[in-house]
């Protein structure tokens, strides 16, 4: 009579217990949970124009959402008096966080390898120049510091394009655009 | 690279044992018997067929037969008789001695006493009336070396999603990702497939064979399962003494990829003493271990170089198992690890970056050709273990198969991360991934194949019974996001019978599955914790009939033709039909995304309320098989309720600190697919093959009345070959010329995509290869040319298609060295 632990049994269990050894040593492998934020990208999420004349101030702010989204919550239109010129300059603060982070700053380390753009475009085109004043190290314009000229005439309405290119692969080079926009806002403006 | 400790001991270990091998013994005429493996009674009227010779004949009544082999090489031996599992042995001949085999059939559940209907539709683990194409070994050898998924190009009804020469999805009658399941080894591949750049993460020098099932096959592979199943089924273990292997390398010129692969085998182990328990123990068991390895540099266009587009690969597989009498065990475990460069021009922060980059025609940057891999890149490893076990009671023949799998994702960013403070630590981040998910799989699937039932003299009912149970974690991390962790369980069970008579074979078959999920939520993406429950059901009905007259093999002979059949007569005409119900349950990603998708510029909202999908679908295919020739003709149709896509909102576009960007909202619609594949292959003469396959899909949103978006292109694939058995000293000489026609895609939504489909093209491939015999082995080699006039094409479903041509002519080289004694 066969009992259990015949050979043949024996050799079943043996194979059998082999397996079920490796099947639970992979199965015990711990799951690594690793941190949930890691080095959160920082972008900013609030970006301010402050322009200065003697004869008076005017600022506009592009607030975005507060979550990592980066949508756009509410935009505030340049007001320009006609015939004045401006100095300006250009914040970009990430407030999600607390405290919040001063982005400027960086840009300002690292800039030689940014470049703020502005165009004008609308029936305000032809009535606002803007000239770059700051420079990095390579003598090239950065744009966090600029004049803005409104000629004097009529009210009219246009808006404000402030491009950040970022230079990574292609070298900057002072008037072309990178293929890496960092920061792509509008303003509406409105020249009084 | 980030390979576990675990992993990389095992690949060292798989490194070791293919450092040594034994050298080769001779053979010219195999002798053998065949036995039935409980009974040990000889079998007479098995088929024995020799795959590469294509030469066979019937045992005798003593079970004994004889083959000539005629050349040195490795063969494989297929016995087949009805009503048992059809075995496939390695056989090697390297020397002028007889070689001589006992072979032992194991009887199969099927005992089909009288039915004369196609036995391999019965074994397969698939319904017996689906519509289903194999790459066989013989296929795959001559695309070794490419991606997995380009191993799947030429068949009908089967279209590719390409991100550059490294990532390749299959498309399935115009359904691919979440759509489809890949089942390796037997268990269904769970890897991060939220993206068509997402590629399958599977070896392709892994699998002898491959299947690919057309229409849903919800019933046997539960949820998901709505267009298809590709099955990737590795080399069956060798048993008896035997130990072998074969050495492959493949070189292409268009990226300057280099592959190699070492497979190493082994049956019966004689431990210790005979007649002792070790000894026992040895005699059931097989084992095989494979590993391959690939470079590539970057991809080049006909008239640039695409940056950026080089990947590196490593993977590995060990399998060893022991069958017994009535008992059989197996354990796979497979390693896949690549590291593969993104397009630099192809990743875009913001909409006028990417309307510049499609403007420009060709890539901005003239990149130089480099091996090295940059940020944007992947880094992909999948850790795959399977063990099933089966035993054959009396009452039938129960199967347990258990799964567990690591998918291990990282993605890197070439820029974006705005660290605050000095550059040292932005390039620390950047060495960082941005995005990484981790996704753990455990499954346990159990079916009992009941006893056939003879409900009628000729008439046998099989049937499987069947339930699965799945657990699983997705763990994501990094500054990027595509989807917040989750957890989800999901069970099924599912029955299955078929009826089978001579020339007939209907079945039926029923699921329910349910699926548990639990999404982690993220204060910072205003995601709250989720739990939600889907539940569905699958369902399947078939039906297959032979018709036409009579044809008779050429039984006169000893040495009978089988290249087309395994019966000595059978009807040429084969019509089924099938009707199948299916459904998926949406995505996280599906879900819970929100954010802008880099290389598509589009900002992507998720949408928590989604319900799921529902496929109905019908399919029909008429086949002609002679010994001549094979024509296969399907057509299909697939509706699909709550079909989820991305619904472009033009009327408000998102407005970002990177700019503006076209909204699309994750949507359901009512979709309708349908359309016609065929293929065809006849020999015009003795050395003349000439053949084709043909795919055309319909896809339309039908509640917006528009067409889908990126639904394949038509196209068809011809070719022919010339094959002669010897020529200038060489065997099995074939020369190949083929050609594949794509036509513009005319059907797409009006405004959503950047660019219009790319217009069509036509490509001309050429192909010789064969066997030569030299240093005591049978050297196989090929040598290929693809897109030989080196034609600047793009095509609809490439995903670099705005900014980049496709790769031009790629001249491959593949040379394959088996090795091995079969005493």
């Amino acid at each position: 009579m066969k009992t259990f632990f015949s050979r043949t049994n024996a050799i079943k269990t043996a194979w059998l217990l082999l397996f079920v050894t490796l099947a639970l040593t992979n199965a015990c492998r711990p799951i690594s949970n690793p941190a949930q934020t890691d080095l959160e990208e920082v972008l900013p999420n609030v970006i301010t124009l402050t322009l200065s004349s003697p004869q008076g101030n005017t600022t506009a702010v592009w607030h975005g959402s507060t979550n990592a989204t980066g949508s756009a919550v509410h935009i505030d239109t340049l007001v320009l008096a006609a015939g004045r010129t401006y100095a300006g300059a250009i914040s970009a603060v990430n407030a999600t966080k607390s405290p919040s982070v001063d982005l400027t700053a960086e840009y300002k380390k690292l800039a030689d390898e940014h470049q703020f753009f502005y165009i004008v475009a609308g029936d305000a085109k032809n009535r606002v120049s803007i000239t770059v004043t700051d420079k990095d190290g390579n003598n090239l314009p950065v744009g966090l510091e600029f004049t803005l000229a409104a000629s004097a005439g009529a009210s009219v309405r246009g808006t404000l394009n402030v491009v950040l290119s970022h230079y990574d692969g292609v070298k900057k080079n002072g008037t072309s655009m990178s293929s890496e926009s960092d920061i792509d806002i509008t303003f509406p403006v409105v020249i009084r | 690279m980030t390979i576990s400790r675990h992993s990389f001991v095992l690949w060292a270990c798989m490194m070791l044992t293919q450092c040594c091998f034994i050298p080769a013994l001779y053979g010219q005429i195999l002798v053998g018997t065949v036995l039935d493996n409980r009974t040990s009674k000889p079998l007479s009227s098995v088929r024995l067929y020799i795959l590469e010779s294509k030469r066979g004949m019937l045992s005798r009544a003593d079970g004994s037969f004889t083959l000539p082999i005629g050349e040195r090489g490795t063969y494989t031996l297929r016995a087949t008789l009805l009503g048992y599992t059809a075995l496939e042995e390695r056989i090697v001949a390297t020397s002028p001695d007889t070689i001589r085999i006992r072979i032992r059939l194991q009887q199969a559940v099927v005992r089909l006493a009288a039915a004369r209907v196609v036995t391999d539709r019965i074994n397969s683990d698939n319904l017996p009336t689906q519509n289903m194409t194999t790459i066989t070994t013989q296929d795959l050898e001559r695309s070794r070396g490419q991606t997995f998924g380009e191993a799947l190009q030429n068949v009908a009804g089967v279209t590719l999603m390409q991100t550059g020469a490294s990532i390749s999805k299959p498309v399935i009658r115009g359904l691919h990702s979440q759509r489809i399941v890949v089942v390796n080894a037997g268990v269904a591949q769970e890897g991060q497939q939220w993206g068509a750049e997402h590629a399958p993460e599977i070896d392709p020098f892994a699998p002898s064979k491959i299947e690919v099932v057309r229409g849903a096959a919800g019933v046997e592979y539960g949820a998901g399962a709505i267009g298809g199943v590709i099955r990737v089924l590795p080399r069956t273990l060798p048993r008896g003494t035997w130990f072998g292997g074969e050495a492959q390398t493949a070189l292409f010129t268009n990226n300057s990829q280099g592959v190699l692969s070492l497979a190493l085998e082994g049956g019966k182990a004689v431990i210790g003493d005979s007649n002792t328990l070790l000894n026992e123990l040895g005699k059931g068991f097989g084992w095989r271990t494979q590993g391959s390895a690939r470079r590539a540099g970057d991809s080049r266009a006909p008239s640039y170089v695409i940056g950026n587009t080089g990947f590196q690969e490593i993977n590995g597989s060990v399998a060893f198992g022991y069958t017994g009498e009535r008992f059989g065990i197996e354990a796979y475990y497979s390693l896949f690890t690549t590291e593969l460069g993104i397009f630099s021009g192809a990743h875009i922060g913001s909409l006028p970056d990417l309307l510049r980059a499609m403007e420009n025609g060709r890539p901005l940057v003239d990149y130089e050709w480099t091996y090295a891999i940059d940020a944007p890149k992947q880094q992909i490893t999948h850790d795959l273990w399977s063990v099933n076990a089966h035993y054959a009671a009396d009452c039938g023949r129960f199967e347990l198969q258990y799964g567990w799998q690591q998918n291990n994702r990282a993605e890197f960013d070439s820029h974006n991360a705005r660290i605050r403070g000095d550059s040292g630590v932005l390039m620390q981040s950047l060495m960082r991934p941005a995005m990484n998910l981790q996704l753990t799989t455990y499954s346990l699937d159990a079916k009992f194949r009941h006893k056939p039932l003879n409900i009628a003299p000729e008439a046998v009912l099989t049937g499987i019974v069947g339930g699965s149970g799945v657990a699983q974690w997705n763990v994501q991390s990094g500054r990027a996001f595509l989807i917040p962790s989750f957890q989800a369980q999901s069970g099924g069970a599912y029955l299955i019978e078929t009826l089978a008579m001579p020339d007939f074979i209907a079945n039926a078959g029923f699921r329910y599955d349910a699926r548990h999920v639990n999404v982690i939520g993220s204060e910072f993406r205003d995601i709250p914790d989720t739990t939600q429950t889907f539940s569905g059901f699958s369902a399947a009905l078939g039906v297959v009939m032979n018709f036409g007259l009579e044809i008779n093999t050429n039984d006169s002979t000893q040495f009978i033709s089988l290249q087309t059949s395994q019966r000595p007569s059978f009807k040429p005409f084969s019509l089924a039909l099938n009707l199948a119900s299916a459904w998926r349950a949406p995505l996280v990603n599906e879900q819970f995304s929100e954010g802008v998708h880099h290389g598509t510029a589009q900002y992507e909202i998720g949408n928590p309320n989604l319900k799921p999908e529902r496929s109905y679908s019908a399919d029909a295919t008429l086949a002609l098989r002679t010994e001549k020739a094979h024509f296969e003709l399907s057509g299909y149709v697939n509706t699909i309720d709550n079909f989820i896509y991305l619904r472009p909102d033009a009327a408000n576009p998102t407005v970002t600190i990177r700019g503006t960007f076209p909204t699309f909202h994750y949507a359901q619609t009512f979709a309708l697919l349908r359309g016609v594949d065929a293929s065809a292959d006849a020999l015009l003469s003795d050395n003349v093959r000439l053949g084709g396959t043909l795919s055309l899909v319909r896809g339309d949103n039908v509640a917006d009345s528009e067409p889908l978006i990126f639904m394949p292109a038509d196209r068809l694939r011809s070719f022919i070959r010339y094959e002669a058995a010897s020529l200038l000293g060489m065997a099995d000489i074939f020369a190949e010329i083929s050609s594949t026609l794509v036509r513009t895609q005319d059907r797409f939504p009006a405004n959503v995509d950047y660019a219009a489909p790319p217009p069509g093209y036509v490509l001309f491939d050429c192909a010789v290869g064969g066997h030569v015999e030299t240093f005591g082995t049978r050297l196989s080699w090929n040598v290929s040319v693809r897109n030989i006039a080196n034609t600047a094409y793009r095509d609809y479903l490439s995903r670099y298609r705005y900014f980049t041509d496709d790769p031009g002519r790629n001249v491959v080289v593949r040379v394959s060295v088996p090795f091995g004694d079969g005493r």
